[in-house]
């Protein structure tokens, strides 16, 4: 299913930057004035325009430096149909940072659904939420960084998702073999030291190397959940299976 | 080090470290310091409570009792301000972390002593707490560098110190940022929140992952139990 927010034909780029829109209009923007489409249509797609282009100039410019010219030139829209959508480029940003986190949130569920174990489950989802940053650096940028700088309302958001994706982790309480507490914030702290590695390579440009985590992250997110030796056997099974050819999509 | 800065200068009346205005007859060198000490305990206090976006200058030379032109004699502007602030308490906290891996000789009393130490000075001073760890994020890009920077001398500290000493386990190098990255998710969602005073109770449920991958269940185990036993007797 493609990404609503790929509605622009924003294709990522191989090197992981965003692409600048410029002025003039665009083979999707729909023509000025009346073009007898439904109403609702046309708003949901000026709305989905507004979306990407504050993930794609936000990643360029960093959220202080953000202005809603930037949004709108990139979004091919009016200023007035900007305020139509949204009262500030802080609402907007966090419009587009909830639209961002949900289907980041339904992707790495359904993927994570298919694993036949916790385990699986936690390499299957790992292995979604690594891929999808790394094929739109953008998003990844606003999502792992940007939203660290917009204000109280955007940290809150944070750490709703945090807190959503911690979920992931909670069944792994149970599955400590004898003998062996797990300290009440192991999720919190899994969850923090990923995000740590993740921001990092986000933040250096590096996005392109996120897939390549895979093994030494799950190694160590699942290490106080099943121990030494249940996720070093579990990070050699998805070195293996990296190293397998893809599929064809 | 920090002069224990009264909090809230009010308007126009001098507080005991204030000096008269104009000529003082004290070397200047000492005036200066002493300016742009206060100038900066003032930062972390205006920006713990304000946030970085809202800081003003105002805020700051009415906090620390300076005149306008005493600042911008210090500081470009309020950037450069919080960084230089940033910068003074990055360096305190990492010679108060180094002492106490000092006393130590073991990798696990080692990280439980640098931890400790860590917790202890973030909940003695919740003001500058919040600057470090929540607004040098909202900071700007210089800032962002320098938490950056941080985290990046915490991991390496926690990874030179595993090899220099040996640990029986060598985990992969990524641990070292993983933990820190941990450690950081932890201390900046309870700042957030305001339980900046309890951070120093997390002691013992902080110190176990960052000893698992390194010295294995067992000791990690017995370090937990040690500690969690500690801070459960220790009167507050």
């Amino acid at each position: 299913m493609a990404h609503d927010l790929e509605l622009d034909g924003a294709t990522p780029s191989t090197n992981g930057a965003p692409r600048r829109r410029s002025g003039g209009r665009l083979p999707h923007q729909l023509p000025s004035g009346r073009h007898g489409l439904p109403r609702d249509f046309v708003e949901k797609n000026q709305r989905e325009r507004i979306l990407r282009a504050v993930v794609e100039v936000a990643s360029e410019t960093g959220y202080g430096a953000l202005t809603v010219r930037d949004v709108i030139e990139a979004a091919g829209v009016s200023r007035r149909t900007f305020y139509d959508h949204f009262d500030n480029k802080e609402e907007a940003f966090l419009a587009s940072y909830h639209l961002v986190v949900e289907r980041l949130a339904v992707d790495v569920e359904e993927s994570s659904s298919k694993g036949s174990t916790w385990c699986e489950s936690i390499l299957f989802g790992l292995s979604t939420f690594l891929d999808i940053m790394a094929r739109d650096a953008a998003m990844a940028h606003l999502l792992v960084v940007e939203v660290l700088a917009a204000g109280p309302p955007a940290l809150a958001s944070r750490a709703a998702a945090m807190e959503a994706f911690r979920g992931f982790l909670e069944p792994g309480f149970d599955e400590a073999p004898e003998g062996m507490p797990v300290p009440a914030l192991a999720a919190e702290t899994a969850i923090g030291g990923t995000y740590e590695v993740v921001y990092s390579l986000i933040l250096q440009g590096r996005t392109a190397e996120l897939p390549a985590l895979l093994p030494d992250l799950l190694q160590i997110v699942l290490l106080p959940f099943v121990g030494a030796q249940t996720a070093a056997d579990e990070a050699t099974a998805a070195r293996r299976k990296q190293v397998r050819p893809a599929q064809p999509r | 080090m920090f002069l224990p800065v009264a909090r809230r200068a009010g308007t126009g009346r001098r507080e005991p470290h204030q000096l008269p205005p104009g000529r003082h007859g004290l070397p200047r060198a000492f005036v200066v310091e002493n300016q742009r000490e206060r100038i900066l305990s003032a930062v972390g206090d205006v920006v713990s409570v304000a946030g970085y976006r809202e800081m003003s200058v105002e805020d700051v030379i009415v906090t620390a009792g300076v005149s306008r032109r005493t600042f911008y004699e210090h500081f470009k502007n309020k950037e450069d301000a919080f960084l230089a602030a940033y910068d003074a308490v990055l360096l305190q906290l990492l010679s108060l972390v180094q002492a106490a891996i000092d006393t130590e000789q073991t990798f696990s009393a080692r990280m439980c002593a640098g931890l400790r130490a860590f917790l202890d000075f973030l909940a003695r001073e919740p003001g500058f707490a919040r600057m470090c760890i929540v607004e040098a994020l909202a900071a700007g890009p210089e800032a962002i560098a320098r938490r950056n920077g941080a985290m990046a001398a915490f991991a390496t500290l926690i990874s030179e110190n595993a090899r220099e000493i040996g640990t029986p386990l060598e985990p992969q190098p990524l641990t070292a940022e993983t933990i820190v990255g941990g450690i950081y998710e932890v201390v900046y969602t309870r700042i957030v929140r305001g339980d900046i005073r309890q951070l120093p109770e997390l002691l013992a449920d902080l110190l176990y992952p960052a000893l698992l991958p390194y010295e294995g269940k067992d000791a990690a185990v017995a370090e937990y139990k040690r500690v969690k036993g500690e801070l459960a007797g220790s009167t507050k």
